[in-house]
């Protein structure tokens, strides 16, 4: 068989495929599951024999979340929150509990309130607030993210808060590379002190448990800010993934209404499933895996 | 022969359904879990409307109760892909 009369036989509705592209037939939609399934695995299991190839990138600044945290509340009209120390050491520690305890929540299995990590810093708060984020690939991500969600979009939109404080720490979560980021929203009626608008990182280990950058010499050596950036591998895999997703998606899409256009102009009548709605259908899928954001928030 | 009203009523639903399903996902931004429910909840419903549709019809076949519910499989294996990985 010539490779045209293949992709004719593969492709398109012919009288050698009884009229419906190989492709679509239900013994190759059962091998596209398998292999979807298969290729899941090898993900997984190859990020994790060379996570330096195959793994998750991770671009993340506390200035580009400030940034974007007072851009969202500047188009409301709200005043600026501005960076304070005490609030990112507490968000600091707040991450280096969840690591050390292993758990993903507001509260700590312990019951350690975010309140008790920034009481245990000495700030006075008269409010108080925190936004979690975890495995995200960018700063405007995490903020687009927590925007998305009502309650987080709450806190990063209340008018009452004054100072934030942001910690951006990688380490290990239930066995996986994880790249927290915590925000606490706060008002106290001691700001002053403390406000400083623009402050050099200090870089967090992997592990979560040390600083390895210098803090920077500051007003009053005041103000620390902890900061994680950058995890670059070769492949991303929120990348792969969507990608690879995008294109099946589009694959299908394309192939059916070709085999739709076909079959309409030769007017041939067959038992199948309707391809305007399997159209729908992964049209819908295609539209929320291009707006699919990576990494979770709390 | 259906009417073209039911098809059109039908069409309607589905297009509600999946409009339903891409808002709620939306909302979940930031919760791979939730959004892994309303995946595979979609892809259950799509494949129960399909079988419903042709059953309507009158030309539900075998055949066409594997295609939808293989479509489906397809439409859960990429979203755990996508959101497990």
């Amino acid at each position: 068989m010539r490779i045209t009369d293949y992709c004719r036989h593969f492709l398109t509705p012919h009288h050698s495929n009884n009229f419906k592209p190989k492709a679509l037939h239900a013994k190759y939609l059962f091998v596209y599951a398998l292999l979807f399934v298969a290729f899941y695995f090898f993900i997984d299991s190859f990020h994790h024999a060379f996570p330096n190839i195959l793994g998750y990138a991770t671009d993340i600044y506390v200035q580009s979340l400030l940034d974007d945290t007072n851009i969202e509340r500047g188009k409301i009209g709200l005043a600026t929150v501005v960076l304070n120390e005490k609030l990112s050491v507490a968000a600091y520690k707040k991450a280096q509990d969840m690591f050390a305890n292993n758990y993903w929540a507001h509260v700590s299995p312990k019951g350690v309130t975010p309140w008790d990590f920034i009481v245990a810093q000495g700030y006075q708060y008269t409010v108080a607030g925190e936004n979690l984020a975890k495995n995200f690939t960018t700063s405007k991500n995490v903020v687009d993210a927590w925007m998305a969600s009502p309650t987080h979009k709450a806190n990063i939109v209340k008018s009452a808060y004054r100072e934030v404080g942001f910690a951006v720490v990688n380490g290990i979560l239930n066995g996986e590379e994880t790249t927290l980021v915590v925000q606490m929203f706060g008002a106290s009626s001691s700001q002053m002190a403390d406000l400083v608008k623009k402050q050099p990182p200090i870089i967090v280990d992997s592990s979560g448990a040390s600083i390895k950058g210098e803090a920077t010499s500051l007003p009053n050596d005041a103000l620390r800010v902890f900061y994680s950036a950058t995890n670059k591998p070769l492949v991303n895999i929120p990348t792969l993934t969507r990608s690879f997703s995008l294109v099946v998606v589009s694959g299908f899409i394309l192939l059916l209404i070709i085999d739709a256009w076909i079959i309409s102009r030769k007017k041939i009548v067959r038992i199948s499933g309707h391809n305007v709605a399997h159209i729908l259908f992964f049209v819908m899928l295609a539209v929320v895996f291009a707006k699919i954001l990576p990494g979770g928030i709390l | 022969m259906m009417s073209t009203g039911r098809y059109i009523l039908h069409y309607f639903v589905l297009i509600v359904m999946l409009t339903l399903s891409a808002w709620m996902f939306f909302l979940s931004q930031g919760n791979h879990g939730f959004q892994l429910v309303i995946g595979v909840t979609t892809a259950c419903l799509y494949a129960t409307w399909g079988v419903a549709h042709h059953s309507i019809i009158g030309d539900l076949h075998r055949k066409v109760v594997v295609e939808y519910i293989l479509i489906g499989a397809i439409a859960i294996a990429l979203f755990v892909i996508v959101l497990r990985s």
